[in-house]
């Protein structure tokens, strides 16, 4: 019977049904497939009165079994008296009078109506392991939306602790130095009276008190170079360091350090020599007490380390770079060291030889500045080699420069440079400071706005793109603060609304990078700074 | 006017200083990750960067490095909207590009 009913249906099925519950004939076919694959489906045959006239033997095992010949399908299934059935229909999901879940299936035959009735059980475990996983991805999703947040948010604190930290170093490079000036003048002192009581013959009636002074005097000298160190750490850190260069004859720096350095080889009984390359007379542009600096550090770093063998300093000069070599044939660095000499503080571990740690960093950062590079090449007990170069351009192209600086300002002007950039600040200083102006270079709007308060200023020159604060906060902040000096804005942003911005809130004037210095003084003029 | 030899030491130093900009450059555009929703902020790092470099390398007279950020910065500006992944490789190429050959010459 339900082989012909299949067939039957096969023919007469309405494929253009659209509501949900209807079925089509792919729909038809698959349902009839699942019967066929399931253990667990019944039947039951009712006239157009929801009389049942047939039934399969197995409608108990779905908790049918009042379901019987006879009886009103209506009375299990109240739902079935408003029910017209006309096409073939299926309620995909019920729950049946025992409870469970089934699936019921009408199909319309003349005069009767088959009704299929199928366990759901299997499906319905299936469909609400499919919405928990939908849920469980939900809940996913929502959950790493929520820390892509938490991340942004962790990201733009690291960030603000950031800039702080950088500001406070910066602090405390400041007080370091401070701290370093007040430990070196008693120094220097004390260095000073022990000279003259060692000078005196009377220290030499005891020879004990001789061995203390000299012991102090060591210990002073020392800390002396120590504090030094420090002192030019910090200034880095500040931006403090300035180079002074001015003519000077190559040869004659390369003696007087050869001067120094000989004896600390002679008292170790190892070799010391200089080899030059360079022409007597030459005179070059260059910061030579920095050079000095430079090159006594590293020598003095190659003796040390140095117990036989010798030292070789090798100086050549070609299209205004001077390049040095320091080779000896000491220890020499491992590699695991090499990648560490150069950290601020580092100490060879294991050697004996004490130090600050900050030669190495004073020195290459000091021949940065003199726009060369510092190389360390070395091999564990056979030596090591340093090289660097520095900027030394030949004094004939230069001279008469002196005169060629220009100030048409009656008094020095007297400008605060506010800009974050190292590479512009040092740039606008120095061109400024050609012309004689006096300028105070500092790094964001913040450190501007304090600074301000206690200090008088002709002109501002500021940026605006900067950290902590930025020029457009700064402006606000030090015309509310009821200051007026007069504010010219330098950027690299040609947008007119940030150039409105900027005016709105109170700037004089607006230069766009790269600023033309004569553009600034002819803004100074028309702010009616002292002109002639 | 001649410049004077502290403004060329830093001219100098600033032309030595040209390869690591590109290497900076390199990180900067190696941080973004295109797909990745909080890619904003680091286009507005690389933006940043620009900004700097644009201002500084015309300080310093390289008019073509200037330009080339500048050309840039409108592709990575989130006020106008970013450019395409492909847009903002092509233009940091240029201007990488540019870096290195300036830093040689």
């Amino acid at each position: 019977m339900l082989t012909q009913v299949i067939k039957a249906n096969k023919l007469t099925i309405n494929t253009k049904a659209q509501n949900p519950g209807l079925l089509n004939q792919a729909r038809i076919e698959e349902i009839f497939q699942c019967l066929f694959d399931s253990r667990y489906f019944a039947y039951f045959l009712v006239d157009r009165n929801w009389r049942i006239q047939d039934t399969s033997n197995n409608l108990h095992e779905l908790g049918l079994q009042s379901l019987a010949v006879g009886v009103d399908a209506t009375e299990e299934f109240d739902f079935l008296a408003g029910l017209d059935i006309k096409e073939n229909y299926e309620l995909a999901m019920i729950t049946s009078p025992s409870g469970d879940p089934i699936r019921v299936i009408f199909i319309p035959k003349d005069s009767m109506i088959f009704v299929f009735i199928m366990d759901a059980k299997q499906e319905f475990i299936r469909q609400k392991s499919l919405q928990q996983k939908v849920n469980e991805n939900q809940l996913l999703f929502e959950t790493q939306a929520k820390l892509f947040a938490e991340l942004e948010t962790a990201k733009q604190l690291l960030e603000s602790q950031n800039t702080q930290l950088q500001e406070a170093a910066r602090l405390q490079s400041r007080l370091l130095s401070g701290v370093s000036h007040e430990f070196r003048t008693p120094l220097t002192s004390i260095i000073g009276y022990t000279n003259l009581l060692l000078s005196e013959d009377w220290s030499k009636i005891n020879n004990d008190a001789e061995n203390y002074l000299i012991g102090i005097k060591r210990s002073s000298k020392h800390l002396l170079s120590l504090i030094e160190n420090l002192i030019d750490h910090g200034r880095f850190d500040s931006g403090g360091i300035v180079l002074n260069p001015k003519a000077v004859e190559l040869a004659e720096i390369f003696d007087d350090v050869a001067l120094l350095a000989k004896p600390l080889a002679i008292t170790k009984n190892i070799t010391f020599e200089v080899q030059l390359d360079l022409n007597e007379t030459q005179s070059v542009i260059v910061d030579d007490s920095r050079l000095r600096q430079c090159l006594i550090n590293i020598i003095s770093n190659a003796i040390k380390f140095t117990d036989f063998g010798g030292v070789k300093i090798t100086a050549g000069w070609r299209n205004d770079i001077l390049r040095i070599g320091v080779a000896d044939t000491g220890i020499g660095i491992s590699e695991e060291h090499l990648k560490e000499i150069k950290k601020p503080f580092w100490q060879a571990p294991g050697t004996g030889k004490n130090g600050t740690g900050l030669g190495l960093t004073i020195t290459e950062r000091i021949i940065e500045l003199m726009g060369g590079s510092l190389l360390i090449d070395s091999i564990e007990g056979k030596g090591t080699t340093v090289i660097f170069d520095v900027f030394a351009p030949p004094m004939v192209e230069f001279e008469g420069l002196e005169q060629q600086s220009f100030n048409d300002f009656d008094t020095p002007l007297n400008l605060l440079l506010v800009e974050d950039d190292s590479d512009i600040a040092f740039l606008v200083t120095a061109m400024l400071e050609d012309d004689g102006v006096d300028v105070t270079h500092l790094s964001n709007g913040a450190l501007a706005v304090e600074c301000l308060q206690h200090q008088e200023f002709d002109m501002v020159l500021m940026d605006l793109h900067m950290p902590i604060l930025d020029g457009y906060g700064a402006i606000e902040k030090i015309r509310n603060s009821g200051d007026q000096t007069p504010i010219v804005i330098m950027t690299a942003s040609a947008i007119e609304s940030d150039r409105d911005r900027a005016e709105a809130l109170g700037c004089d004037g607006y230069l766009v990078k790269p600023i033309d210095i004569s553009d600034l003084y002819s803004l100074a003029q028309q702010l009616g700074l002292d002109a002639t | 006017m001649q410049d004077s030899i502290k403004v060329q030491q830093l001219k100098h130093r600033y032309r030595n200083s040209l390869a690591e900009k590109a290497a900076e450059l390199d990180s900067a555009l190696a941080a973004i990750e295109f797909d990745h929703p909080g890619a904003t902020a680091t286009v507005q790092q690389l933006h940043e960067y620009l900004h700097k470099l644009a201002g500084s390398a015309g300080m310093y007279g390289y008019d073509d490095i200037a330009s080339s950020a500048r050309s840039s910065m409108v592709l990575t500006n989130a006020r106008l909207g970013v450019a395409s992944e492909s847009a903002i490789r092509q233009s940091i190429n240029e201007l990488r590009h540019l870096l290195e050959q300036q830093s040689k010459s």
